[in-house]
């Protein structure tokens, strides 16, 4: 009886083993093919839009068009703003994002949308959840925000009100090596907000901006700035810690 | 024709690339691992290899060599990667690779490299 037994389980267990297999080979298979249509409309800036979503559920699209959007470089913006306007994915992300009741699914709903190339009209809707009470929902309608409107980034960034994170602040550093949200970095040294400070500390350090090395050496020195340990690690890369070794950082 | 044969680990990028790449008088081709990339190459002689995984010449000129070992002319290595750390960059320059490109991609960039 017990033989019986694991013998009809182990039978069930390999059913199902094989269906779900086939079914992640099946949806891998949809994907790589939206992923490589999506790919050829963008390189080619032209071709038949209306295929580019079949045999695709939608929100598995936008994941689709999230991950072409994340490789290629705002020269292929146009086209992906032509895809997302196309298919209506900004109110598909939105109408879900604001009747999700968990904050994790917000969070990510709000990821996504800030990944694509978003219009004006999103940007009212999205100010709605930068007082959410999840700190990674406010993040990322902030980072909706800088997709819609990168040239009033610092303003934004100025007028929040909780300290980012160095995760942010990394997210933050691709949004703008992708060249979609060009900031100028000697005002965010200069600034006296720690979260301009902090972006504009790792954004040199990012792309190597040597010439900003006395301000940076300005920021250690400053006893009471809360920046030291950053300013000093940058330092670090520039190959000029052994400068400021003496310095006591608490 | 121009025959390319693209390798990436991750099937997402093989299809990004592979759709960037497809134009009428180009030939693309795609594998998923490397023992599949060797012997691909070792197969048919094409005029560029498309590389999207930095990890493959960990082990220096052993890669490369295996990559040109079979023909006389020498197939054009081009390799994509995200990072942009300079030691990494020269150390595959002098591995043999033949172009470097960083992510994000861009698909005039690419096809001009690759498909010309």
């Amino acid at each position: 009886m017990i033989i019986l037994a694991t013998i009809v389980y182990l039978v069930i267990g390999s059913i199902l083993l094989i269906v779900v297999h086939w079914q992640s080979a099946r949806s891998a298979a949809a994907e790589s093919q939206a992923i490589g249509r999506i790919a050829a409309f963008v390189a080619n800036r032209s071709g038949d839009i209306e295929r580019l979503g079949k045999g695709i559920e939608r929100f598995h699209f936008v994941q689709c068009l999230v991950y072409v959007a994340d490789r290629v470089d705002e020269r292929a913006y146009e086209p992906l703003r032509v895809i997302v306007k196309y298919y209506n994915l900004e109110s598909l992300l939105l109408h879900r994002a604001m009747r999700s009741g968990r904050a994790c699914e917000r969070a990510y709903l709000l990821a996504l949308l800030s990944r694509l190339p978003v219009s004006g009209a999103v940007a009212t809707i999205v100010e709605q959840f930068l007082d959410d009470s999840s700190p990674r929902v406010r993040f990322y309608a902030l980072m909706s925000l800088f997709s819609y409107s990168p040239y009033c980034a610092i303003a934004q960034l100025e007028s929040v009100d909780y300290r980012l994170s160095r995760r942010d602040v990394s997210e933050i550093l691709t949004l703008i090596s992708r060249g979609s949200c060009p900031i100028p970095y000697i005002p965010l040294l200069m600034s006296e907000n720690y979260n301009l400070q902090l972006l504009g500390i790792h954004l040199v350090r990012r792309f190597g901006i040597t010439e900003s090395r006395a301000k940076i050496a300005s920021i250690v020195r400053d006893c009471h700035s809360e920046l030291r340990e950053d300013a000093l690690e940058t330092l670090a890369c520039f190959g000029e810690a052994e400068r400021y070794s003496n310095c006591t950082i608490i | 024709m121009v025959k390319i044969l693209v390798y990436s680990p991750s099937f997402r990028m093989r299809a990004m690339i592979v759709g960037i790449l497809t134009t009428p008088g180009v030939e693309v081709e795609s594998v998923t691992s490397r023992q599949a990339l060797f012997k691909r190459c070792s197969e048919k002689l094409f005029d560029r290899v498309v590389i999207d995984d930095v990890r493959l010449f960990m082990d220096g000129e052993g890669s490369v060599a295996k990559i040109r070992r079979h023909f006389t002319s020498r197939p054009k290595i081009v390799v994509l990667s995200a990072s942009v750390d300079e030691q990494t960059v020269l150390s595959l320059l002098e591995c043999g690779v033949d172009q470097y490109l960083l992510l994000p991609l861009s698909a005039e960039r690419l096809r001009r490299k690759v498909c010309r």
